[in-house]
């Protein structure tokens, strides 16, 4: 299958005052349209970067970082931004929603960087509440709503552009176990039925067993783990 | 437009906070409105004032001798010489206050063609020795007709030979004087034969002479040519155009101009440094929000335009709210002005410009260092800090 994602020879250096810390070091990537990629890796292991890299919200200090055919690591501020909202939806370990903004107003906000009529907008929202099971929850604003409805809220808003490529960030870093599975379940589904890519980090072993690939992050490099089974929705 | 819902909620955002800013900014602007209104009103009267026109009156404030017309019409390049006296009066009560220019009614209306009289009506005045022309605006306030016989008790200027101070006109007509700031001021026009034969002293003195010139820019010299004529009389003169006799009299006032712009530069200065805190603080509060903005798609652009469009509506809108109460404090007060015999105040639509340009400008500035750094915040950093 051909490669959605594909990093060559990527570093990344950070300048902190006087002192130079690399945190991905000459590091090769190939993800696949429609894998589920779980990283993990300890704290400071640079996985979250990668992350980052992936999503276009950073550029590497060398290499080539290539996401749907195109090489982000050579667009400008403004380009990538467009190409983030085209291709790329973001899902964060706390949720990162509008604390103003119900629901359906969170959700929407992709939307408005579209041409689309506030008519098809509605339509949309509509349509990733009922996906996300909040249909009933439109109007709550994120404070009215538990941590696990806070985190559906953002996963429909992260899917409401239809982008090719789910980014997670510790997902269920913020959720109890039961929320935490129901999450999950989410995210395979998404990448099942609707064929998503999905890159997801994780420090929790249980979260990344959803995946179908898991990969190691360790001193700026990636290890390959052992095939494994895989969680399955329930 | 579509935008527009994100601003608006942006802005509520702190709803205690909002109000108390939007509140600041409604009264800088109120405050700016009435007095450049009144400024505005006052300047206006003053550039009614004819360059070609002089007004010759006693520096110290006394009566000028009516013989003394004779003289003045001799004066070369002086083309036409009206004459008025002037008293206040009420009617029925001290809230109506008027004022009564006793006037040669011929010379009078051939110098001062604004005023609009019917001729059936000028000719009922000139024939009518107690006859009064009033103004439209104070007969339709007094519900006066023509025909009506109205008592008025004088204040100032006013006693009579029979020792009382209460005249008796009768209305013969009504005059205008259409786009001219002093339309709506209580004024009676009277025969000054009348007035002079009946008042108990100083008879045979006038206020002022009124002169038309032939050549405006020859005021100066013509000024100096009526005042040298009395200049070791009894009763000296003063002579100046009509505009700059209005001006002198504005001037008596104070420095209006000062007062205002001191007044109004002190509140924008302190509006600047209240909007200024009020956003960068608000910034601060979202930053990682606008990091998620970012994240989702939205330009560094796009994001501070936000912010600029938030300080925008804010003052703007505040602005024009405060600009609205100003003309309508303005109209209040320039009906109750008027009828005291002040110029009717009023905020000319120039002025509400000026203030919603200022009020754009002021958004800008206090806007411009938060939509800066919203534009440059990098999404990395700012969704590390929670």
């Amino acid at each position: 299958m051909a490669s959605l994602v594909s990093l060559h020879n990527v570093t990344k250096r950070y300048v902190r005052g006087k002192q130079t810390l690399e945190v991905l070091h000459q590091l090769d990537l190939e993800v696949p349209a429609g894998q589920f990629l779980a990283l993990m890796g300890p704290s400071g292991s640079g996985k979250t970067t990668l992350l980052n890299l992936i999503g276009g919200l950073d550029r590497p200090t060398t290499g080539e970082v290539i996401v749907a055919g195109e090489r982000i690591d050579q667009l400008s501020s403004g380009e990538l931004a467009k190409w983030r909202a085209r291709h790329v939806g973001f899902v964060f370990q706390f949720y990162n929603l509008m604390p103003m903004l119900s629901a359906e107003r969170n959700i929407e906000l992709p939307l408005l960087l579209t041409s689309l009529s506030s008519a098809q907008r509605k339509r949309n929202v509509a349509a990733a509440l009922e996906l996300v099971g909040l249909t009933s929850h439109a109007r709550h604003k994120p404070a009215e709503l538990s941590g696990g409805q806070q985190q559906r809220v953002a996963i429909a808003r992260a899917l409401i552009a239809d982008p090719t490529l789910l980014v997670c960030d510790e997902p269920t870093g913020d959720l109890d176990r039961a929320s935490a599975s129901d999450i999950l379940q989410l995210i395979q589904m998404l990448n099942r039925q609707q064929g998503k890519t999905v890159v997801m980090v994780t420090h929790d072993q249980k979260a990344a067993d959803y995946a179908s690939r898991i990969l190691h992050v360790d001193k700026g490099q990636l290890v390959e783990a052992a095939e494994q089974g895989v969680a399955s929705l329930a | 437009m579509k935008f527009f819902g994100l601003v608006w909620t942006g802005l509520w955002r702190k709803k205690a906070r909002t109000i108390f800013t939007v509140l600041s900014i409604v009264i800088a602007f109120l405050l700016f409105g009435m007095l450049q209104g009144i400024d505005t009103s006052f300047k206006q009267l003053v550039d009614q004032g004819r360059l070609n026109v002089l007004i010759t009156t006693n520096p110290a404030g006394l009566q000028l001798p009516l013989a003394d017309l004779s003289r003045i019409q001799s004066v070369h390049g002086v083309t036409q010489v009206t004459y008025r006296s002037l008293f206040v009066g009420d009617y029925q009560s001290p809230r109506n206050i008027v004022v009564v220019l006793p006037v040669d009614a011929d010379s009078f209306f051939a110098e001062n063609s604004m005023f609009s009289v019917s001729p059936a009506e000028r000719a009922a005045f000139l024939h009518t020795r107690t006859g009064v022309l009033v103004a439209q605006s104070l007969a339709q306030r007094l519900a006066w007709k023509v025909g009506d016989q109205i008592p008025i008790h004088g204040l100032l200027n006013a006693q009579k030979k029979d020792g009382t101070a209460d005249w008796t006109f009768q209305i013969v007509g009504t005059y205008d004087i259409p786009g001219n700031p002093v339309r709506d001021q209580p004024l009676l026009l009277m025969n000054y034969p009348y007035f002079d034969t009946a008042r108990a002293s100083d008879r045979g003195t006038v206020q002022l002479f009124q002169e038309t010139i032939a050549d405006a820019s020859q005021a100066a010299a013509m000024s100096n040519a009526i005042d040298n004529l009395f200049a070791n009389s009894p009763a000296p003169t003063h002579t100046d155009t009509e505009r700059a006799t209005a001006q002198g009299q504005l001037a008596q006032i104070g420095d209006l101009d000062f007062f205002v712009e001191a007044i109004v530069g002190a509140a924008f200065a302190t509006l600047l440094l209240l909007t200024g805190s009020t956003l960068m603080q608000a910034y601060r509060e979202r930053i990682h929000e606008f990091a998620v903005m970012k994240t989702l798609g939205f330009t560094d652009a796009g994001v501070s335009g936000l912010v600029l469009s938030e300080a925008m509506l804010l003052n703007v809108g505040a602005a024009v709210v405060g600009l609205l109460l100003a003309r309508a404090l303005l109209r209040v007060l320039g009906s109750v002005t008027a009828r005291v015999g002040a110029p009717g105040l009023h905020l000319p639509w120039i002025v509400f410009g000026v203030g919603v340009g200022i009020a754009v400008l002021l958004a800008l500035a206090s806007a411009l260092p938060p939509a800066w750094r919203a534009r440059r915040l990098s999404i990395i950093d700012a969704l590390a800090v929670r």
